[in-house]
């Protein structure tokens, strides 16, 4: 079975008389220890498929199971805890907490799960030991991605998901920060999800999956990913 | 406006709708306090004057010891300038309370016509004598219809004053006399009134004597005008010797009354005398002959009870003759008797015994009978025996000599056969037949044998019986004989019975006869008994006459003591009541020589409590209204900054995308200034409005404790000030958003549009202690956030702190103004009661009046207002002037020191009066009576005192400037532990020269219902400091939210659990408030001290004090405001959605 499963998914958001699918017969597998890119034009239902994995969201209908359990039975407080337990987030804009350091900003994550890796190493291990008594808006983008990086891996999470973890930063600094995610999944065989909506990224991806109009169009995996230094877009 | 930007305009209220109520109503509230404030007293003023107005309350009233006549009014009533004029007359009584044995003063008053009217409250108007108009503030509705009646214990003179002695409640009213609850005092009962009745004239029996005449002026003037001050000092310099006049005119004709009384007195007790004199000799003489005839009438009694008694002695020797002839006969009764028994018992004896003599020898003989018969039968058997033997021995020898024939026979036969045989030896049959006869033979042999037995037998037998026969026949004889010897005894025993008999009958004829004599003997006796008694109930019946003739006498007596007695009594009353007419008639002299000139006063309005008290308790409002308001104002201008700003930098894109597409500053800005003007605009007028009406009402229903004269306030609407409350709030707040949008709209549009950067974290000091490393990053993010946002802080500190400091300075009014009565009479003017004196007490006047009561203790002293210049200020102030020391009675403290008593030349005064006229020790001050004497003094002490201004001097001081110490006009006494204070006064009222008592309880308990009406003011305080925290905290926490919604949205995402979430939200809001506490107690202490100084009742020194439970009490409420906040704002983070974290930055 695999680690990842989504079946047949769908999701309707109803605001006001607006009946709005944002996801319908989405259905997908992930193996554990794989790099998986979901990639998708704008409103494709990347996000949508996103909240539902991270379980900052309900579903209408189908099933997600992660690692044999079925996430989408919980309930609010069963997914507070899941999203606490087994999920790292990577955001698009950071989301760092400005009135911490950048290791407190990792200590955060890590003092409230049962798990956790050491706030010093991860930090290290991103390559920002020198930088751990600053404060988010002392750090650039690129670092302060680092660090909502380090954050996520502290608690020692199932999995791992970015949500357009690029897409506020330069290119440069962009590969730098897919190549920390792809060789930390080589590293330590998380399971790694990376939503974007740039195709190029699928290059580097174990799996991509691709996402149009509010479903799974085609999953492919690749045989041979390529190190993301030698991706161009 | 260009419509787009006002569409939009209303899209942004619609859209905030939370935060446009906020800022309208902190301004409502602030401008409707302010408005409402301003206005209370002028509405409570204007309450007052429609009922003053409408019940055309006196403007003078003229009073003198004796009176006015009907004349006098009149004469009143044509001074130019005055409305009207009408005598009243007035009259303190007790009235038994009903229920219980107590007794209540209350003032009856004629019922006015034009000046003063009662209001009818409800039912209807007296219209004759023994019907009242009854006080609605004492009795209710359920009253009418009640009857009051007078009590017993009211002196005569009062009750001879009044036509009824009961009154019949017919309605009730309201008074101008009596606007607030005070009734005032009274000579009679307690000292006090509890309430009054007006009742038609016809209930005074007074011939027409006025108590007092009032007075009403022309022009209706507002009250406490300058205008009517004036008006009245004029007419009181018309008034005064018009009243003098009419007084001394007054005092002649009552003095001429009372001589002419006093001559007709001692006629009629000369006439008297005379009268008495001949009617004692009269009765003297009459008594004499009365008791002369008594005397013989017992001379005539006591002879006659000696015959009676010589009478009485025959008698009884009589009757003891005839006692003794009963004493025998009896006697001879009880003999005979004793001798009739004694023969009896004899004669029964004998016969028993011959009886039982009988008995025997008749048992004897049927014994031997019965023996004769059985021997008899005996011998009879012995005969029959006889002859059986002898058959039998005759059929034995009969078988004997049959058997031995036999014998024979056989044997012959056997000897022919053995010759047979011999014979023929052989022949068988003769040797069987030898054989038979052989055993033949045998047998009769042995037959033969037991015959020769039997016989021998028979014949033992035979002699046997012979010897039997021969007893029996002796037996036989000796029987016969004792037979014979019994039946000659039972002969003998019969004749004796016989004789026994007649010997009985004898016995009885003898005594018959000695019956029949004793018979004889008593009847004698009873014929001589019965004569006796006649004799007895002759002299009986005799005795009775002598007994009711002596009972008469002794009636005759008594009665005749009586009479003497009475008729003496009589005498001895008529010589009493000529004493005391003659001591009256030295009395009346007496006074007459004494009758003081009318004393005439000339009284407005100021000397009516409730009329002097109004503008002073109203000012308390006015105090009030100073301060809270311009904290509200200050507070709503905060509110407002810190809205608009936020609301400023919301749309900080917005901003740049106008300005890049050209439009210019003052479009723009005109969007936020709008919007906060229209708060401000509507606020306001909502507010003013509510708040001209509604704090008006609140606080004229907290008034209505002391002043129930209408249950309706007058509400004023103030427009002038109205206006310039809405003006100046109205600018303050498009000041303040202008501020706020200004800074913004200078930037330029390329700035605008760029997010603003977040602003960064900042190391504090604070985490160089190496307690900052164990904090959880919890609380690290909490202390850094409240020190990142410097504006908030600053915001929730003041909003939080102003609210506190309210709830503290509510609180602490409360606690300086109530406790305000109890410590001046606790702790500085300590004496039970005040007495005021007409008259200056002599040495002599202090003895007695102290002998009145004696267990009290007494301070005498010289108290009177004077006016006291200092420092170029005048103050009117209680000179006390006495020996040596107030102590016991006026404590002289500042704090917990002992301020001493001044030395000669120098004086102790109040802090208030030092604060006034800003005076410290050193200082030199003047005092000037109202005779324009001058005390000159050096301020020697300022000691604690709340209620009225003091200057104490000695007596010493007084007599050295004056040459004369000032008189001794005042008592200042204190009761006996454990006697009631009340008791003490009445018996006080009573004594010579006093004029009034004032009780400190009753004053306690007056300035004490006066300050409760504060406790209306505090809770619209505290209510108002509530809403005013709820909508800082609410509007401060809000902002917090809505400027953190990513990081909340990321805290949940990284999967925070609700109550963490609120954790890291509200423990800065928590702390925050805290610190706001902490500023806000400090703040409300200052506060407090500034109100406290604001509130200026004249004579009144509020000295600003705040208990512990205050501070405790608005540090919980403050907290628990937060904590509402902080729950409703729970509901909000909840709401915060998660996709807000994955949103890019604005």
């Amino acid at each position: 079975m695999a680690f990842v499963e989504f079946q047949h998914v769908g999701k309707i958001y109803n605001s006001g008389e607006v009946r709005v699918q944002a996801l319908h017969d989405a259905s997908f597998q992930v193996e554990k220890g794989e790099l998986c890119v979901i990639v998708g034009p704008s409103g494709a239902g990347k996000t949508t498929l996103l909240n539902i994995l991270g379980g900052m969201d309900t579903l209408s209908e189908g099933k997600v199971l992660l690692d044999g359990t079925e996430i989408s039975a919980f309930n609010r407080r069963q997914l507070t805890t899941y999203r606490r337990q087994d999920v790292g987030f990577v955001f698009q804009f950071y989301n760092l907490i400005q009135n911490l350091t950048a290791l407190e900003n990792v200590e955060m994550a890590s003092q409230i799960c049962k798990t956790p890796l050491k706030p010093e190493k991860v930090l290290a291990d991103v390559g920002l030991a020198q930088r751990a008594k600053n404060f988010p808006a002392q750090l650039s983008g690129g670092e302060q991605q680092r660090v909502a990086i380090a954050r996520a891996l502290a608690k020692n999470p199932k999995l791992l998901l970015c949500d357009e973890p690029t897409g506020a930063l330069d290119y440069n600094t962009g590969k730098a920060i897919l190549t920390l995610l792809q060789d930390t999944g080589r590293q330590t065989g998380m399971t790694i999800i990376i939503i974007t909506h740039n195709s190029a990224l699928t290059a580097m991806a174990d799996r991509v999956i691709r996402v149009r109009n509010g479903t799974v169009v085609s999953t492919a995996v690749n045989p041979k990913p390529k190190p993301v230094s030698e991706i161009e877009w | 406006m260009v419509g787009v930007m006002r569409r939009e305009l209303r899209r942004s209220i619609r859209w905030s709708m939370g935060r446009y109520l906020a800022i309208l109503a902190i301004i409502a509230l602030g401008s409707g306090f302010l408005a409402g404030l301003n206005v209370t007293k002028s509405a409570m003023l204007a309450t007052a004057q429609d009922y003053i107005d409408g019940q055309a309350m006196f403007d003078f009233r003229i009073m003198n010891t004796y009176g006015y006549t009907q004349a006098d009014v009149e004469a009143l009533g044509l001074v130019e300038g005055i409305r009207a004029a009408e005598g009243v007359i007035t009259l303190d009584v007790l009235l038994q309370a009903p229920d219980s044995e107590d007794e209540v003063a209350v003032r009856l008053m004629s019922l006015p016509e034009t000046v003063s009217l009662p209001k009818l409250q409800s039912g209807r108007m007296p219209q004759r004598a023994g019907e009242c108009l009854a006080d609605g503030y004492y009795y209710t509705d359920e009253d009418i219809g009640t009857t009051l009646h007078l009590a017993g214990s009211n002196d005569s003179d009062t009750l001879e004053q009044l036509t009824v002695e009961e009154l019949t409640i017919v309605g009730l009213c309201s008074s101008p006399m009596y606007m607030n609850f005070e009734r005032g005092s009274t000579t009679v009962g307690k000292g006090s009134l509890a309430t009054f009745l007006y009742v038609p004239e016809t209930t005074f029996d007074l011939d027409g004597v006025y108590t007092e005449i009032q007075l009403k002026l022309d022009q209706d003037y507002t009250m406490y005008s300058p205008a009517y001050e004036q008006a009245l000092e004029e007419k009181t310099d018309v008034l005064e010797p018009l009243a003098e006049a009419l007084a001394q005119a007054r005092y002649d004709t009552v003095l001429q009354e009372a001589r002419d009384a006093l001559a007709d007195g001692q006629a009629e007790y000369d006439q008297g005398l005379a009268e008495y004199r001949q009617e004692r000799a009269d009765a003297l003489a009459q008594l004499d002959d009365a008791q002369a005839e008594l005397d013989e009438a017992q001379a005539e009694l006591d002879s006659q009870t000696e015959t009676l008694e010589s009478s009485e002695a025959a008698l009884a020797a009589a009757q003891a003759q005839i006692d003794a002839g009963k004493e025998e006969l009896a006697q001879g009764r009880v003999q005979l008797l004793e001798e009739k028994s004694a023969t009896y018992q004899t004669l029964a004896d004998n016969q028993a015994q011959l009886t039982e003599q009988r008995t025997q020898a008749t048992q004897g003989l049927q014994q031997v009978e019965d023996g004769l018969q059985q021997v008899e039968d005996g011998l009879t058997q012995v005969e029959d025996g006889l002859a059986q033997i002898e058959d039998g021995l005759a059929q034995l020898e009969q078988g004997l000599s049959l058997a031995q024939l036999g014998l024979e026979a056989a044997q012959n036969l056997l000897a022919a056969v053995e010759s047979g045989l011999a014979e023929n030896p052989e022949d068988e049959s003769l040797l069987a037949a030898k054989t038979e006869l052989e055993t033949q033979i045998a047998n009769l042999e042995s037959q033969i044998g037991d015959l020769e037995a039997q016989k021998s037998q028979a014949l033992a037998q035979q002699a046997e019986l012979e010897t039997t026969q021969a007893e029996l026949t002796g037996q036989k004889t000796q029987l016969e004989a004792t037979q014979a010897e019994l039946n000659a005894g039972l002969t003998q025993i019969e004749d004796g019975l016989a004789q026994l008999e007649s010997a009985r009958l004898q016995a009885e004829d003898e005594f018959a006869a000695a019956e029949a004599t004793l018979e004889a003997n008593q009847l004698t006796l009873e014929n001589s008994q019965a004569e006796l008694d006649s004799n007895r109930a002759t002299l009986e019946s005799g005795r009775q006459e002598l007994e009711s003739g002596r009972q008469e006498l002794a009636d005759a007596q008594a009665q005749f003591d009586q009479e003497k007695a009475d008729a003496l009594a009589q005498l001895d009353d008529a010589q009493a009541e000529l004493d005391a007419a003659k001591a009256e008639l030295e009395e009346g002299e007496a006074e007459l020589a004494d009758m003081e000139p009318a004393d005439a006063y000339v009284l407005d309005r100021s000397t009516n409590v409730a009329y002097a008290c109004l503008e002073s308790d109203a000012d308390i409002v006015t105090g009030v209204s100073r301060v809270f308001p311009v904290f509200f104002f200050a507070v709503a201008a905060l509110v407002c900054l810190t809205t608009m700003s936020k609301m400023v930098d919301e749309e900080r894109t917005q901003i740049g995308v106008l300005k890049a597409l050209g439009y210019g500053p003052g479009t723009i800005s005109a969007k936020y200034l709008f919007y906060s003007g229209s708060a401000a605009l509507v606020g306001c007028l909502v507010g003013v409005s509510l708040g001209m009406v509604l704090l008006p009402m609140v606080i004229w229903q907290g008034y209505s404790i002391m002043y129930n004269f209408s249950s309706t306030v007058h509400l004023v609407f103030d427009w002038r000030l109205s206006l310039l409350i809405v003006a100046s709030f109205t600018l303050v707040m498009l000041a303040v958003t202008w501020l706020c949008c200004n800074k913004s709209l200078r930037e330029v549009p390329a700035e605008l549009i760029r997010p603003k950067s977040p602003k960064a974290g900042k190391r504090l000091l604070l985490e160089r202690l190496p307690l900052w490393k164990h904090l959880g990053f919890l609380r690290k993010v909490a202390v850094r956030n409240i020190f990142r946002y410097k504006k908030r802080l600053v915001m929730m500190l003041v909003g939080v702190g102003g609210c506190t400091a309210l709830v503290v300075t509510g609180f602490g009014v409360q606690d300086t103004i109530t406790n305000i009565a109890q410590i001046q009479y606790a702790e500085v003017t300590v004496y039970d009661m005040a007495v005021t004196f007409g008259e200056p007490q002599s040495q002599q006047d202090q003895a007695q009046f102290q002998a009145a009561i004696p267990d009290a203790t007494t301070l005498f002293l010289h108290e009177s207002s004077v006016d006291l210049t200092a420092n170029g200020g005048i103050k009117s102030v209680y000179l006390l002037a006495t020996e040596d020391s107030l102590e016991g009675y006026v404590q002289l403290r500042s704090g917990d020191d002992p301020v001493p008593f001044p030395g000669v030349g120098e004086t102790v005064i109040n802090n208030g009066l030092a604060k006034n006229l800003e005076l410290s020790v050193g200082d030199t001050v003047t005092l000037r009576t109202p005779d324009m004497e001058e005390l000159t003094l050096t301020v020697s002490g300022i000691f604690d005192n709340n209620v009225y201004h003091y200057a104490v001097v000695s007596q010493e001081t007084v007599r050295q400037q004056w040459g004369h110490g000032a008189e001794v006009n005042t008592a200042y006494v204190n009761a006996a532990e454990g006697t009631d204070v009340h008791q003490v006064s009445a018996t006080v009222s009573g004594q010579k020269d006093v004029l009034n008592v004032t009780v400190s309880e009753d004053m306690a308990t007056r300035v004490g219902n006066m300050l409760d009406s504060m406790d209306y003011i505090v809770a619209t305080i505290i209510l108002c400091a509530a809403a005013l925290a709820f909508i800082v905290v609410y509007n401060l926490t809000n902002i917090n939210i809505t400027e953190r919604i990513r990081e909340i949205a990321t805290l949940k995402v990284l999967g925070f659990y609700p109550r963490e979430t609120a954790a890291y939200v509200f423990r800065e809001g928590f702390a925050l408030t805290g610190m706001g506490c902490v500023l806000g107690l400090a703040a409300g202490k200052l506060l407090h001290a500034f109100v406290i100084s604001q509130i200026r009742v004249d004579m009144v020194y509020f000295n600003p004090r705040i208990t512990w439970p205050s501070y405790l009490y608005s540090v919980i409420l403050t907290f628990l405001f937060a904590a509402l906040v902080d729950l409703l704002l729970y509901f909000k983070l909840e709401r915060i959605n998660m996709a807000e974290a994955l949103k890019s930055v604005e």
